[in-house]
């Protein structure tokens, strides 16, 4: 035990702030891609972060994190962005693997820029506007992840699942997060 | 290195330029998440259907598409059927004067613009007058419609489609996404990233609900839209860091006193 708890502690000094960088994959399983109604399972929206590793007790850690990710694929009318802040709580089972949970505050932004599109319609086509304004949507998600080391204590792989409504089975959707973590 | 290089331009260019677009008629939308869907008391025969059965596919489309999506507040309330409106032999114009403010009304006929051409199966109008907008969608249930060869799925997307046309979406370009123009050739079972886009940008989760995660629990058809709280995701931050703070602490006193009472 007293074993365990200076190797977390040694972790612990070594480890207090992070950076994470890697992708963010918003409606994964969830929106549509394809004709025969196959769903998106990766995209390449790049994420950076940064966050400190607060020891609670034992080997429980509290790891707020401040995030961002721009959307790539955008069109020429429109911008997307999200900002995350986590509250995730983790579990060190052993020194390559880290359970996560939690909490995060989402901040989803489309941002319009305006102009217009001529597209088909019926048997023609019309001209419909694209957005011109900024809109936020705040959403909170409940957050289920891992953590592995791989060759150092220094960085790892980590792998977030959030999930969007969570009370409503129907409605569930699911966002991921998949990144190195730099201590 | 050179695979990874390839795979990553790939990945990078490979990707489907997303855009939804809005309705002509509208600007912004409806003023409120909650809207309002009533239906016609028209004869729907022409299309294939009754109106019973009219009224459960238009509760249907909702339900799987535009009232499922976790970043958007709306909530679109089918009502039920208006006995007192019926837009037999009626234009767009015609059956939008007959809609009841904010809200939409669904119906068919067949007698709306363009509805002697086989291949528009419906079509909806929008209006909007300062924060007053109320909409009409209609099936083409003309002779000539092909309605009624339709799977009862597809006539759910549809109705779907056109919903989203009477809150305030445009098309989209992607065959994909439901607001694309033409439902044949492909299997709609989700909505698109652009459509989630589209309703989400129209209609997003702005209430002090969402500030205290209650975006967590779905759309349960209470929250209203207030364009002003734009400060809302610091907040949600701030008391969300609190919380987690305080149980933290709560947490670390408990295994305290746990620890001395042993």
């Amino acid at each position: 035990m007293k074993f365990l708890i200076l190797i977390i502690l040694s972790f612990n000094a070594e480890a207090n702030y992070m950076v994470s960088t890697g992708t963010f994959v918003p409606y994964f399983a969830k929106a549509q891609t394809n004709t025969s109604g196959s769903t998106k399972t990766f995209e390449l929206n790049p994420y950076i972060g940064i966050g400190k590793q607060i020891n609670m007790t034992g080997n429980n850690y509290f790891m707020p994190e401040l995030g961002y990710s721009y959307y790539l694929n955008n069109p020429k009318n429109m911008r997307r962005e999200s900002i995350f802040l986590h509250y995730n709580f983790s579990r060190v089972f052993s020194q390559q693997f880290i359970a996560r949970y939690g909490l995060t505050s989402n901040w989803y932004r489309i941002v319009g820029l305006g102009g217009s599109e001529n597209l088909k319609n019926g048997t023609s086509s019309t001209t419909f506007p694209s957005p011109d304004e900024t809109r936020t949507s705040y959403y909170t998600t409940l957050n289920f992840g891992g953590e592995a080391f791989v060759s150092s204590k220094k960085y790892s792989l980590r792998f977030d699942l959030n999930i969007m409504s969570f009370a409503e089975l129907d409605n569930r959707a699911f966002n991921y997060l998949f990144t190195l973590n730099i201590y | 290195m050179y695979y990874s290089i390839l795979l990553f331009v790939f990945v990078l260019f490979g990707q489907q330029a997303f855009g939804f677009s809005l309705n002509n008629n509208t600007g912004k939308g409806f003023s409120s998440n909650e809207i309002d869907v009533y239906i016609a008391d028209t004869d729907c025969s022409g299309a294939g259907f009754t109106t019973e059965r009219y009224k459960a596919l238009v509760s249907s489309a909702v339900k799987r598409f535009w009232n499922n999506v976790p970043t958007s507040a709306l909530f679109l309330d089918v009502k039920g059927i208006r006995s007192d409106i019926d837009i037999d032999g009626d234009d767009h114009d015609a059956a939008l004067n007959k809609v009841p403010r904010n809200s939409i009304l669904a119906g068919c006929n067949d007698s709306a613009d363009q509805f002697s051409n086989a291949s528009i199966l419906g079509s909806a109008k929008m209006k909007c007058s300062g924060s007053t907008c109320y909409a009409v969608l209609i099936l083409n249930a003309h002779p000539n419609s092909s309605l009624p060869d339709k799977d009862e799925g597809v006539i759910e997307d549809i109705i779907a489609h056109e919903l989203g046309h009477a809150f305030g979406l445009g098309h989209s370009k992607l065959k994909p996404s439901l607001m694309y123009y033409s439902v044949s050739g492909k299997f709609q079972k989700w909505l698109g990233q652009d459509d989630i886009d589209g309703v989400t940008y129209l209609y997003p989760h702005d209430s002090e609900a969402d500030i205290l995660g209650m975006s967590l629990l779905g759309n349960c058809g209470s929250i209203n839209m207030d364009d002003d709280n734009q400060h809302g995701f610091f907040k949600s931050m701030l008391i969300g860091l609190i919380l987690i703070l305080l149980l933290g602490f709560f947490r670390k006193l408990f295994i305290r006193n746990l620890r001395g009472s042993l």
